[in-house]
């Protein structure tokens, strides 16, 4: 029983700490561009909602288009049953600074998703999700989701790597803008980051 | 007026005509951009899901998201598809991308049972470079027995009536199309792309009766 409660406390102390920053929207300029991906990851610690070892699937697009939210997305865990559909996109938000990758030019970049989602153990929920682009190919690529039912802690957090050095595949790929990537003139609304104090930038 | 000053009137119209309806050859420079989860036929039938339609121009960015869904005898979970044009001056940091993705693939013809834990493509083409992609594929197994994936593009894996095409790379010198896994009867009426996607950049040349540009 000792162990269980240690166990428990282990596992609930990474959130304790609170995140980082609060609400975005004005922490910086809304990037001018998309992230796109599509893969699947064995989910790492620390976790809420899930286990770590449980294999994950998503796809997902976010961005901005003609003075609106762009995006979409779904997310499976396999060993929960959660599934997780987008249903509206309220921000997009650029973490760290973005790169270029040496073997094909392309930006690199890290990108939050957030919007609303339903969901078929949550009913309906806020959601951040986080898309790394580490470049090609896409075993470094980095995906995470965050599941809000009331402000505070997530119902639901759970992250991994497409295949380094976890098992995993797929890409994630962000994709410099046109011109038709115009920002919305609303700031962005999104749940608090757990990420970036808990499991990656 | 005089006779040769409207002689002369006609001449300079004539020269200025001829100009105008000249012929002249010009160049659009274009993009090709197209995702799509499943792309083709069965059975003879056509056959498409989680499809981004064609970038209409270098503005344009197409995306897909289903939670699952099937096309004939074909289904799948985290249906993904996207095909953006990230042009703004046609420069050499410009380029047009494409990717799909689906999970827990599960395709079912006669005599034949393939199923995929994940099946995803991925092409860019840069302006002025070239066009190239990748595929990746977990956990595929034909009838229930696994399948030995290579890397290489268009392994080729055969069996009895079906053609299966591994990580198909298509490629011209100005667009590429990938397809995770593509499976082919050998009697034509099935040929479906499984995870595909193209990007393409490049010029369409025209000329205007009119001798505009």
């Amino acid at each position: 029983m000792k162990r269980m409660t240690a166990l428990l406390i282990a596992a609930l102390l990474p959130f304790a700490a609170g995140p980082v920053s609060g609400h975005v929207g004005g922490e910086q300029p809304i990037p001018l561009d998309f992230i796109t991906g599509g893969g699947w990851f064995i989910i790492q610690p620390p976790t809420a909602g899930t286990s770590p070892g449980n294999r994950a699937n998503f796809g997902w697009h976010g961005g901005v288009k003609n003075g609106d939210w762009w995006g979409n997305g779904n997310y499976i865990d396999h060993g929960t049953g959660l599934h997780v559909r987008s249903t509206e996109v309220t921000g997009y938000v650029r973490i760290g600074t973005d790169g270029t990758d040496p073997q094909t030019g392309q930006p690199t970049g890290t990108r939050d998703v957030c919007g609303i989602a339903t969901t078929n153990q949550f009913g309906t929920v806020r959601y951040r999700v986080r898309m790394k682009d580490n470049g090609e190919p896409g075993r470094q690529d980095k995906f995470g989701i965050s599941l809000f039912v009331d402000a505070g802690q997530p119902v639901y957090f759970a992250w991994g790597s497409l295949g380094d050095p976890t098992d995993g595949g797929g890409n994630i790929q962000l994709h410099k803008g046109n011109n038709s990537n115009t920002a919305p003139e609303t700031p962005a609304d999104c749940p608090d980051d757990y990420f970036t104090p808990h499991a990656f930038s | 007026m005089s006779h040769s000053l409207f002689l002369r009137g006609v001449a300079v119209g004539a020269a200025v005509w001829a100009l105008l309806a000249w012929p002249a050859a010009g160049a659009a420079q274009t993009v090709n951009g197209f995702a799509a989860a499943a792309d083709g036929k069965v059975a003879g039938v056509p056959a498409a899901l989680g499809h981004t339609g064609t970038l209409a121009d270098e503005n344009d960015a197409r995306a897909v998201s289903m939670p699952d869904g099937g096309a004939s005898t074909l289904t799948g979970q985290v249906i993904e598809a996207a095909t953006i044009s990230s042009i703004q001056g046609w420069d050499s940091l410009d380029f047009v991308s494409s990717g799909a993705s689906l999970a827990d693939v599960s395709l079912s013809l006669a005599g034949l049972g393939v199923a995929a834990g994940f099946l995803g493509a991925d092409a860019v083409a840069p302006v002025g470079g070239s066009p190239s992609g990748t595929s990746t594929i977990t956990g595929l197994a034909v009838n229930g027995v696994p399948v030995y994936v290579s890397g290489a593009p268009n392994q080729r894996v055969y069996f009895p009536g079906f053609t299966l095409t591994l990580n198909e790379v298509r490629k011209t010198t100005s667009s590429v199309t990938v397809s995770a896994l593509r499976v082919a009867s050998w009697d034509g009426l099935t040929n479906l792309a499984i995870a595909t996607a193209t990007a393409g950049v490049g010029t369409s040349s025209f000329s205007s009766p009119l001798g505009l540009r």
